[in-house]
């Protein structure tokens, strides 16, 4: 369970998507698509490539102290249907904590190459060595960067289009001569 | 004529560019899946701009080899021009 904040650049609330149980998926608190199913391909939750992300989620049990022990977790992004790893950890959370929250900075975390406009898939799992506990979930991501493939990729289109016609095209020759 | 027939025996040579033509098409199938993830019409995890790159491919070399053929530049050579001069070949990259 857990709820999250995306903000854009100059602190304006993008959208906010809660999960309110273990079994059910996550729901559209705020903006666009209120009401309906959170993280879809048709409903990404929004990213500002240059914003900041608010979080808060609950693990384990409801009951202080009953959080996931020894447990290991990794974030990955999903390209071109193949998983890269974003980020991995464990921890043996001896105290049985259950409950965190945090923020990420876009800003400043997400590398400048990585700015672009598209829309992700991300999953996540978490699970502990003794197999008593484990969450998986996916979903997509609406990062909103300030690099735009679309125009290079009209250019890089327009390129092929203008080679294809004028320097692939079969060409008849006078008796083998151009 | 004469001038008509001597052109169909001296244009039956076609040079074909496959290779240029499946370079041509890798920049083409970028460039279309470029523009459709920029412009969000599927996610960074289908493999559809994958397809789109090997369609590309499949589509230049197909176009190199049988697009229609473009004219000789210039005027035929005379049919009874000497074996050096018609030998010529072109620029030999594919």
């Amino acid at each position: 369970m857990g709820m999250a904040w995306s903000y854009d650049a100059d602190g304006n609330p993008l959208d906010q998507s809660a999960d309110w149980s273990f079994v059910s998926a996550p729901v559209d608190l705020f903006g666009d698509g209120v009401g309906d199913a959170a993280c879809t391909s048709d409903n990404p939750f929004p990213f500002d490539a240059n914003g900041f992300v608010i979080y808060t989620g609950v693990a384990g049990g409801i009951e202080p102290g009953s959080g996931p022990l020894e447990h290991d977790w990794f974030l990955q992004i999903k390209l071109f249907g193949t998983g890269t790893n974003l980020d991995a950890g464990g921890d043996p959370n001896s105290s049985g904590e259950n409950r965190n929250a945090g923020a990420v900075n876009l800003r400043d975390d997400l590398p400048g190459a990585a700015k672009i406009r598209a829309v992700l898939g991300a999953n996540g799992r978490m699970e502990t060595a003794a197999g008593d506990f484990r969450c998986v979930g996916s979903g997509f991501v609406d990062l909103q960067g300030g690099l735009d493939p679309t125009l290079p990729g009209v250019a890089l289109a327009a390129l092929a289009a203008i080679g294809l016609l004028f320097n692939a095209r079969p060409a008849l020759t006078w008796g083998g001569r151009p | 004529m004469t001038a008509t027939t001597s052109k169909s025996t001296q244009t039956g040579t076609a040079k074909r560019h496959p290779i240029r033509g499946g370079l041509y098409g890798i920049v083409l199938g970028l460039g279309l899946a470029l523009m459709v993830v920029g412009r969000k019409i599927v996610t960074l995890d289908s493999v559809l701009p994958i397809v789109l790159v090997v369609v590309g491919i499949v589509i230049g070399v197909l176009w190199g080899m049988f697009a229609t053929a473009k004219k000789p530049r210039g005027a035929a050579p005379a049919a009874n021009a000497s074996p050096a001069e018609t030998a010529i070949q072109g620029d030999g990259d594919d």
